[in-house]
């Protein structure tokens, strides 16, 4: 197991904010259940 | 947690498996009724969505993880902070150069004591708060050279001798001076002329106690005048290597983005360019060749310091050469001058002994107040004419003084010569500069100072000054024999600063390289400067 090169560091952490990036726009909209009890 | 490879590889794979899953993720179905299929599909949205969530939880604390790791690197990074050194050093450069003040042959002992400088603020318009501050002053470097003035001391004019009683006595200075002022308008004049007078009077006695000062300055730092500027020398070059080459310095340029560290990594445009302006092609330089090359510039980067400070003093050693070429007839003027003060402080003398007398002080003298009247108007008159005989004085001391070289002096005899006349180069100055606000006499002797002790202005010495020369053909000249691609047209004072800014360029990448931090460091650091945040948990959406 090797460390990391600064370089390979800086990749990885790009590589995870644009993924976190992707997630977030892949959460799609919820409709709202509607329940027959009167609750919301 | 020590960032591995594995952990790398496992985050990517897993960003790789989350975008499968998500779009290989199914949404609709084709079975069942309507409304079954709407079941399905919000049901899957909502699972989805569960999915990605805990990915992002994941991968926001991956993300956490390889930030804090990028911040330790930073900070293991960050060089330490010389500060105390730096101070150690200029501290050790001022002694010295207080000690090259005291032991330099061009300066003389009224410079020295600082009573030149402190004199040239003796102007007309300062305020009484600011002539008595000066007078304090002029008192305490003085009584530190055991010379204690007294009231016997101040009378050059009868204006003089009453303003300092009342200085003396402490009392009614402001209406004394208001008093006099209407009697005497150029009472700040006299006042001047009277200092001058008193140096003249102890100025043997001021000589020997910077003789005997220096000597026993000299003697316990153990090194006589020459060892000291040698010394001064090389703390100034050492102070001045060791803050180009500080790491903490050079990494701040970079993070507070004064340069931009793209253009500093190897191969990069910029840098490719500045290289070869100066040698051709780099690259092909074998080793010992671009050794030769980074010497050469270094000592270009210090010639051309040198030069701009030249430029900024031309204009002195052009008038220096002038006047050094048509010195017969002013000195001959000079001296003749030298006699006709005497003969007129003689007569300033009798004015003053005739007043005395008018108030009736000494033998058979009797009170004669339409006398007195005669003889402060005649003081008045006779301050002006020696003022101006000592302004023409002042004027041709500089023949006087450069005549003493012979025509095969250097330009540095010439430059250093000028500074035994305080009075020359406060004017040339003051013509020269003041037009700028933010100028100031005494720094900008200081800065003369430091040009003539600059520890690489060897062509001032090199240089005879009264042959015509051409400075940036002799520098490129010099530069090119050591096979840099420099002409003289690039060194003159219109064009010195674009070749400057491509010479500091390269200096700037050695001074990096020589040091213990690399552009690739620092590179790393930039990123992590202004690298995003993650927060530490979903507030952010």
């Amino acid at each position: 197991m090797t460390d990391l090169t600064n370089e390979d560091l800086l990749m990885l952490y790009e590589e995870i904010l644009n993924h976190l990036k992707y997630l977030k726009s892949n959460i799609l909209e919820e409709e709202k259940e509607e329940n027959g009890d009167g609750n919301e | 947690m020590a960032m591995s490879d594995i952990l790398k590889d496992k985050i990517l794979s897993e960003i790789d498996i989350d975008k499968d899953h998500i779009e290989k993720f199914p949404l609709e179905t084709d079975e069942g009724t309507k409304n079954i299929r709407e079941k399905y599909h919000k049901k899957a949205i909502k699972d989805r969505n569960n999915y990605v969530n805990k990915e992002i939880d994941k991968f926001r604390d991956y993300g956490i993880q390889v930030y804090e790791e990028m911040q330790r690197r930073f900070k293991s990074l960050m060089p330490t902070d010389k500060s105390m050194v730096f101070e150690e050093g200029k501290a050790k450069l001022n002694d010295l150069e207080q000690l090259l003040v005291l032991s330099s042959d061009y300066l003389d002992s009224e410079y020295t004591l600082g009573f030149s400088s402190l004199l040239s603020k003796l102007k007309e318009g300062i305020s009484l708060d600011e002539l008595s501050s000066y007078l304090d002053d002029f008192f305490n470097k003085m009584k530190n050279i055991n010379i204690e003035l007294t009231i016997e001391d101040f009378k050059y004019s009868m204006f003089t001798e009453l303003f300092m009683k009342s200085y003396f006595e402490k009392s009614n200075t402001s209406e004394v001076f208001q008093q006099i002022f209407f009697e005497c308008p150029d009472i700040i004049l006299h006042l001047r002329m009277n200092l001058e007078f008193i140096l003249a009077k102890y100025k043997k006695t001021i000589d020997t106690y910077v003789t005997n000062y220096r000597s026993e300055k000299l003697k316990a730092y153990g090194k006589d005048a020459k060892g000291i500027v040698l010394d001064y020398i090389s703390t100034r070059n050492n102070n001045y290597e060791m803050k180009l080459k500080d790491e903490l310095t050079n990494v701040n340029i970079f993070i507070e983005k004064k340069k931009n560290i793209i253009d500093y990594l190897d191969n990069a445009p910029l840098r490719v360019k500045n290289f070869n302006q100066l040698c051709g092609d780099y690259n092909e330089l074998n080793d010992n060749l671009k050794a030769n090359f980074k010497k050469s510039i270094i000592e270009l980067s210090n010639s051309i310091i040198e030069l701009k400070e030249y430029y900024h003093y031309e204009f002195i050693i052009k008038d220096l050469v002038k006047k050094f070429n048509e010195r017969s007839s002013f000195v001959t003027q000079y001296n003749t001058k030298l006699k006709e003060v005497l003969k007129e402080e003689k007569n300033r003398e009798k004015i003053y002994k005739d007043y005395l007398k008018s108030l009736g002080i000494g033998f058979l003298a009797k009170v004669n107040v339409e006398k007195q009247k005669l003889c402060k108007m005649k003081m008045n008159e006779q301050i002006k004419n020696l003022n101006n005989i000592y302004s023409e004085i002042k004027d041709l001391e500089i023949y006087s003084v450069i005549d003493k070289l012979s025509e095969a002096c250097s330009i540095y005899d010439l430059f250093s010569k000028s500074f035994l006349c305080y009075d020359y180069l406060e004017n040339t100055f003051t013509k020269n500069f003041s037009e700028d606000e933010e100028w100031d006499l005494d720094k900008e002797f200081r800065r003369y100072f430091k040009f003539l002790y600059n520890p690489s202005n060897e062509f001032l010495r090199k240089i005879n000054a009264v042959v015509d020369y051409n400075i940036s053909e002799i520098i490129a000249e010099k530069y090119k024999l050591l096979g840099l691609n420099i002409t003289s047209e690039e060194l003159t004072s219109d064009n010195i600063d674009a070749i400057r800014e491509v010479v500091n360029y390269i200096r700037f990448v050695y001074n990096v390289s020589d040091s213990n931090i690399s552009f690739k460091d620092i590179d790393f650091m930039c990123h992590v400067a202004t690298a995003e945040k993650i927060a530490p948990n979903n507030d952010e959406n």
